[in-house]
Parts: C-alpha cells; structure tokens; sequence
C-alpha cells in the first residue's frame, strides 16, 4: 500500500513538476544482441525548489533516466518534459547545470581553460565569464591545479572541476550525477553545505547516488529504482517520531548479560554490542526499562540501518520477488 | 533565455583545431613539399628562364598540391561529430544552452579556415625555398575538396563512429561501380553516375580551378552540390538524432 500511495503521490505532482517523466520507458535495441528494457513505465513529477534523490543498485536505470533528461536519449514511449518542454528546446535556450559520474571532456585541456570554455558555452560574456571562472575555482579551491591538464588531475579533482562547471551559473535546474564520487570526506561535507547553499524556492535538483545516507541528509524525497521501474517515493522530510527501524545496534557497557533474555533473539557482536529487533515502539520502551531496571548501563541506541536504507532494502528486495 | 557565446568560443574550436590535427598536417605537409622543394632548388637556375618549362613546374606543383588537399580534408573533417559522441565530450558542452547544430557548423567552418591555411602554409614554404612561384587559385581547389568531400565526410560523422571507413568505403565503392558501369554505355551506368558522388572529377576541376583554365561549371556545381547537400542532411540529422548511443 505503501509503495501505492508514494507512486500515486509522484503521479499526481506530476501535473505541476517543473520535470516530469509521464510513462516514459526506454529500450535499448541492437542488431545483434536482444533488447534491452532499461526504464518501464516510468512516472515521476519534481516541484519547482524540490531537491529529489535518485537511488538505485547499479544497472536500474539511474543514468538513462538523465540521458532522456537531458535529451540525449529519446524515450521509447512517454514523455520527458522540462517547464512543460521536451528537454532539447529547454536546455537550448535555458542550459542546466549539470555533472556526471564520470567527467568527461578533453584530457588536453587545462582546468582553466575548460571553465574558460564552458562559461562562453553557458552564454556569459567576456569579462564575466573570467570572474565567474575565477569565483569558481575558489569556491572549489582547485586553485592550484588550474594550469593543468585534465588527464593529470586526480579524480576527485576532476570531481570538482565537474561540479565547478555545473555552479558557473546561476541555473533554474541542477543534476548531479553521483556527485561525490571521488571526493574525500572533508569535500564530501563542503559538497553537502555548497547543496544547501543552493537550495531556493526556484531552483530544482536531482542527485543521483548510491550513498543513500547523503540523499537522506541532502533531499525532500527520493525516488527508489530498481530495474527500470519506480519502486517507491521516500519523503526524507516526514516526521520520524512514529517510525520504529527493524534493526537496532544496542550498545551495553554494564549488565549485558540481562540482554539476551529482554530481547529474544537479540545477536551478540561482541563488545557489549547487539543487534535487537525490536517490534513496535511501545515493546522496545518496555524492554530498554526492563534492563534498566537490572542495573544495565545502555550506552548507545542506533537504528542498523537508516529510514531509506531500510526503504530501499525493501523496495529493491520486493523488486527482485516480482522479477 | 540565455544563448551559448558560440561566436567567441570560435577561438576555442580553432585552438582545438590545431592541436589535434595541426600534428598530422604538418607531417604529411612536410613529407610530401619537402621532395618537390628540394627537386625544385635544384632546378630552378635551369628553367627560370624557360616558359615552357615554367609552366610544367608550376603544373606540378598544383599536382601536389592537389594530393595534399585531398589528404589534408580527410585529416581535417575526420571525427568531427563523431568524436565527441563516441568520447562523451557532448555530455558537458551540451548541457550548456548550446545548438548543437550550430556548434558543429561552426566547427566545420573552422577546420575549412585551418585547412587553407595549412594549404596556404605548403604555398608558402614552396614559393620561399622552392621555386618563386605562387598560386593563391590553388585556396579554390582547397575551398572545392573541402566543401564537396568534407561534407560527406561531415555527414558520415554525424551517424557513424567510424567516419573515415565510411568514407573510404563509399570512394572506392563509387570508383569500383563506375568502372564496372561505364556512364555512356549502360543505362545503369547512366543512372549510377548521377546517384555517386562525383569524386572522380574533382582532381581535374580542381586543376583547372586552380591553374586559371576554362572551368567545367557544371561539374564544380555537382561537386558542391554533394558537398553542400551532404553537410545540411548532417546538420539535420544532428538537430532530429540525440547524441547518446
């Protein structure tokens, strides 16, 4: 029912997203190897301002839903439309900033010199384009690489030349193509603040990754795929306080003999640590008083798995039982 | 709306120009002027005076000329498109508010710009060690294999990976067929000989161009034709097929 509702949710916003895929399936045909199914039936509506996540295991689709985003594909069957506009015309007179996985543009060209090219692409004239150039390079702080070329930059400097050039200016809409692949933590975290930083009634994003931790933190909602269909819509920003996770690391530095018989089932992981299951809120309530009431000292209390790893486990483990 | 600044990023396409291809111009440049320069340095106090003589030295140079034309479009329009889409390059550029069909007619406007000056480079080069003599008609003959070749070859690039294959395919292809089916003869050959390109006039028409004799106009016009036709049904397919395999 769940799954239903969120579908039903992403339908109906459909008619007002500022992107919209309306049933859009996508088959890859070749002459001499059978087709191959890569989206079905997909429908999904992001709001003007929303930051939507994209996740998926590898192979469901991510990447051909941005190929027909950007117009580099076209859809099989359906509709993709940007502003109430197939993707080609919008970008052509409105541009979008955009990263992929894998930054890919001549290896001959130097840092600079790329920016230098792409902000003229982006339609920002002489004198700006240089200051924006510059603006860029320092709010990524690749500074120091800027003379280089691109085949000797590190990945995760390629990363930030990549996000560098989707920032040069200021687009209505952002994808993100697993964004901080590559990026060591302390990037990774300058990366999550530059997308809140972004964040404005006006502008739309879609961050693909694998890393459902970050889409949690970074996202409104975020779309479940697996096997080129919708599996379901988290909210990230719904309430918790109802939520009970399936799986809890409890943590006893005291009395952690008492556990086992509280929780059946629990599963020692050595160290005073163990993974209980729970039930309801009112069970675990009852059950953590109890072992308090035996003198225990609980430490930590920490769900195994995040609300969306929990979502996605399920959604891709239903998946593979329709398959 | 925001456009691409697609007229100053001209700049960009001819730097790109000359690094990717300037290399194996130069080399086939220097390896096919080098021998005529060093011929022509031996015998230029014999025949300077000679008109006869004159005129057959200056036929040979259009003759290499000619050849490096030739080579030097194949060099220059080879990947133009193709490139780009086998290498993922289109994913950054185009994501910019950029028409794709303009970008790469630019491009080819660009290459044609360093192709003449490549040529005009080898005319130089002849005309201060060789032999004192130059040719600027010889541009035309560039300007004429560029269009009528370099559009198929443009056309090729926009729906195939391997351009050059293509191209070399259908040349020898068009030779083979109109060796088998001799245009005057045959009614098949009649008919193939309007539907092949029609390379096999362009060495001839281009000397004439270039030496300043009579023209055939009809054959230039068929030649550019091609060319022209070719390099429009490119730029369509470019604005109807998405870049992505």
């Amino acid at each position: 029912m769940d799954e239903l509702r969120s579908a039903r949710a992403g339908a109906d916003a459909a008619s007002s997203g500022v992107i919209a895929f309306d049933s859009v399936s996508k088959t890859y045909r070749s002459l001499f190897r059978p087709p191959v199914r890569a989206v079905e039936e997909f429908t999904l509506s992001i709001g003007r301002g929303e930051i939507m996540g994209l996740a998926g295991p590898n192979g469901a689709g991510k990447s051909t839903l941005i190929s027909l985003l950007l117009g580099y594909l076209p859809p099989t069957s359906g509709r993709v439309t940007i502003d109430e506009t197939s993707p080609r015309p919008y970008i052509e007179r409105n541009g979008i900033g955009y990263l992929s996985e894998l930054v890919t543009l001549n290896p001959q060209w130097t840092l600079e010199g790329a920016l230098e090219r792409l902000a003229l692409l982006a339609g920002i004239a002489h004198p700006l384009a240089s200051q924006r150039v510059e603006a860029v390079i320092d709010e990524l702080g690749i500074g120091e690489h800027r003379q280089k070329k691109l085949k000797a930059l590190s990945k995760g400097n390629l990363q930030r030349l990549g996000l560098a050039q989707a920032l040069l200016r200021d687009e209505a809409i952002l994808i993100l193509d697993e964004p901080t692949h590559g990026l060591d933590p302390v990037w990774t975290q300058r990366f999550r603040d530059l997308v809140q930083s972004l964040r404005t009634p006006t502008r739309t994003m879609l961050i693909a990754s694998h890393n459902l931790d970050e889409l949690e933190r970074l996202c409104d909602r975020v779309a479940i795929i697996d096997r080129g269909r919708l599996q379901r819509v988290v909210d990230t920003r719904r309430p918790v306080a109802t939520d009970v996770a399936s799986l809890y690391h409890l943590t006893v530095t005291v009395g952690a003999e008492h556990v086992p018989a509280i929780f059946p089932g629990a599963r020692s992981l050595g160290q005073g640590q163990f993974e209980i299951e729970p039930g309801d809120a009112a069970v675990l309530n009852r059950r953590l008083a109890d072992l308090l009431a035996r003198g225990s000292l609980i430490t930590a209390l920490i769900p195994a798995h995040s609300r969306l790893e929990a979502q996605f486990r399920e959604a891709v483990r239903s998946a593979g039982g329709n398959a | 709306m925001k456009r691409a600044r697609l007229w100053s990023y001209m700049g960009w396409q001819a730097r790109d120009f000359a690094f990717e291809r300037g290399a194996p111009l130069l080399i086939v440049a220097t390896l096919m002027a080098f021998p005529v320069i060093m011929e022509l340095r031996k015998i230029r106090p014999a025949i300077s005076t000679t008109g006869q003589a004159h005129s057959l030295v200056v036929s040979g140079i259009l003759e290499v000329l000619s050849q490096f034309s030739f080579i030097a479009v194949l060099i220059g329009i080879n990947g133009i498109v193709s490139n780009d889409r086998v290498r993922g390059y289109y994913r950054f550029l185009f994501a910019k508010p950029v028409s794709i069909p303009r970008y790469y007619a630019q491009a080819f406007v660009v290459n044609g710009a360093g192709l003449a000056f490549s040529a005009l480079t080898v005319m130089v080069a002849i005309y201060a060690f060789g032999y004192p003599v130059f040719l600027p008609r010889a541009l035309l003959m560039v300007a004429l294999a560029y269009v009528s070749l370099g559009g198929l070859g443009f056309l090729f690039s926009t729906v195939a990976r391997f351009d050059w294959v293509l191209m070399g395919g259908t040349w020898g292809l068009a030779q083979v067929l109109r060796a088998v089916y001799p245009a005057p003869q045959s009614r098949a050959g009649r008919v193939l000989d309007v539907i092949l390109p029609p390379y096999h006039r362009l060495r001839d028409v281009s000397l004439e161009l270039a030496g300043g004799d009579p023209t055939d106009t009809r054959t230039i016009a068929w030649l550019l034709g091609w060319g022209v036709t070719a390099f429009i049904l490119g730029l369509i397919i470019l604005r109807r097929r998405p870049l992505a395999t």
